[in-house]
């Protein structure tokens, strides 16, 4: 499911060098993003998982058409790929590390006194919302990507997704006046 | 939280409350614009590889995200973008893998001429003139500088020294002497004796004639030379000079 890569390679009309200063500008441009899409995913080293994830871009720009936009929608596309994988194997082997409560960072499900002293922050926002509606809105929000975009990457239709990001939406003011009416 | 977003993050928040109400759209804005706010920051540092993958600093003006495929086609070539791509090992010519491939047929070929050089000598080894030879050639170099630089009797002489001799027995032409005739009796073995070698390094026979060798001196009578044509005088030993048993 990479409908960015183009299937006739010997019609393309970039060379290498093209190539090298397409990814450049795509690292330059794109990376800030990506680390805070990752971040918000929750995903661990995400400065390591960024870098992973434009290696990937680099191998696939032969096939790459559509210029910064087509490199957008492919390197969010590696970087929502990596987040499942990241799940995926966090499922797998649980992570063995000694617990320091300043820094842990996993929540139960919010409670009164959690909601009070929860964070107003961005990444505190986005804690009540169910996965796909954190999904959706990354990836329209922070990643920029149109409705099909999201709908390529996510799986599912452009109508699903106007429909899930609907929601979602509705989910963040309802948490957000919930902790509003809380911490008052 | 970024209280004032730009006008790319405002554009990007109206995109996605479009199809909600007014009411509602007001009151989740500020939260977009505060999830908006992920997307900025520093630029992630390349690591290791990336940076090997990152020839220059390209602005992101160059590239328009209206003109898709287009920009793409257009970009600009740089020779520091293609400098760095043929760092990048199988992506161009230079850096040490390329050393490496040049080297390979200079080595090749010291093995080959190693092996050829060997091959040949352990073939010379082999043949036995090829051993005589050199003994031989040993030899002479310990004579010369051991001292001994004449020759000897029963050595070669060398026909190329090119130093003219007094050889007084030069040979007759091929003229077969008759047993009965005017031949002279055998002369003393003192008249052909070769006493020219002695005072020459080497005799050098005439051009057109057979080297001639030096006789030794066994102290035996020796059959006489035929005569010369043209009436030469037959060289004869003074008779005082023949031994004594021979008188």
């Amino acid at each position: 499911m990479e409908p960015h890569e183009d299937p006739d390679r010997a019609t393309r009309s970039t060379d290498r060098s093209d190539h090298a200063e397409l990814f450049t500008a795509a690292f330059r441009t794109l990376s800030p993003s990506v680390r805070g899409y990752l971040r918000a995913r929750g995903v661990e080293d995400c400065e390591a998982v960024t870098q992973d994830v434009f290696l990937a871009l680099y191998s696939r720009m032969d096939s790459l058409r559509g210029g910064l936009e087509g490199a957008k929608a492919l390197v969010f596309t590696i970087a929502h790929s990596r987040t499942v994988d990241h799940y995926r194997r966090r499922e797998r082997t649980p992570a063995m590390v000694p617990h320091e409560p300043e820094s842990d960072l996993r929540t139960a499900p919010a409670t009164p006194e959690d909601l009070a002293l929860a964070g107003s922050g961005a990444l505190g926002l986005l804690n009540g919302l169910t996965e796909d509606h954190r999904e959706v809105l990354l990836l329209r929000v922070v990643a920029d990507l149109s409705i099909e975009q999201t709908a390529e990457i996510m799986g599912r239709t452009p109508g699903a997704i106007k429909q899930l990001q609907r929601r979602a939406l509705e989910a963040l003011r309802t948490h957000a006046l919930t902790t509003e009416l809380s911490t008052s | 939280m970024n209280a004032t977003p730009s006008a790319d993050d405002q554009r990007v928040i109206d995109e996605i409350l479009t199809d909600v109400d007014a009411e509602r759209a007001d009151d989740v804005r500020p939260l977009l614009a505060e999830l908006r706010s992920l997307a900025h920051g520093e630029p992630v540092a390349p690591g290791p590889l990336a940076a090997l993958l990152l020839p220059e600093d390209v602005s992101e003006d160059d590239f328009s995200e209206d003109d898709g495929a287009a920009s793409a086609s257009e970009l600009p070539t740089t020779p520091a973008a293609t400098a760095v791509l043929r760092a990048v090992p199988g992506t161009g010519a230079g850096g040490p893998a390329r050393r490496g491939r040049r080297r390979r047929p200079l080595a090749a070929a010291a093995i080959i001429a190693a092996a050829a050089v060997g091959a040949g000598a352990a073939a010379a080894a082999a043949d036995e003139g090829f051993r005589s030879s050199v003994n031989e050639g040993i030899s002479t170099i310990v004579g010369v500088l051991g001292g001994h630089s004449e020759s000897k009797p029963g050595q070669h002489g060398s026909p190329t020294s090119g130093i003219t001799t007094t050889a007084p027995t030069s040979p007759a032409p091929a003229e077969s002497p008759s047993p009965g005739g005017s031949a002279a009796r055998p002369t003393a073995p003192q008249s052909i004796r070769p006493e020219a070698p002695r005072a020459t390094s080497a005799p050098t026979p005439s051009p057109g004639a057979l080297p001639q060798l030096p006789s030794p001196d066994l102290g035996v009578p020796v059959p006489t030379l035929p005569t010369l044509p043209g009436g030469l005088p037959a060289p004869s030993a003074p008779a005082g000079q023949l031994p004594e048993s021979l008188r």
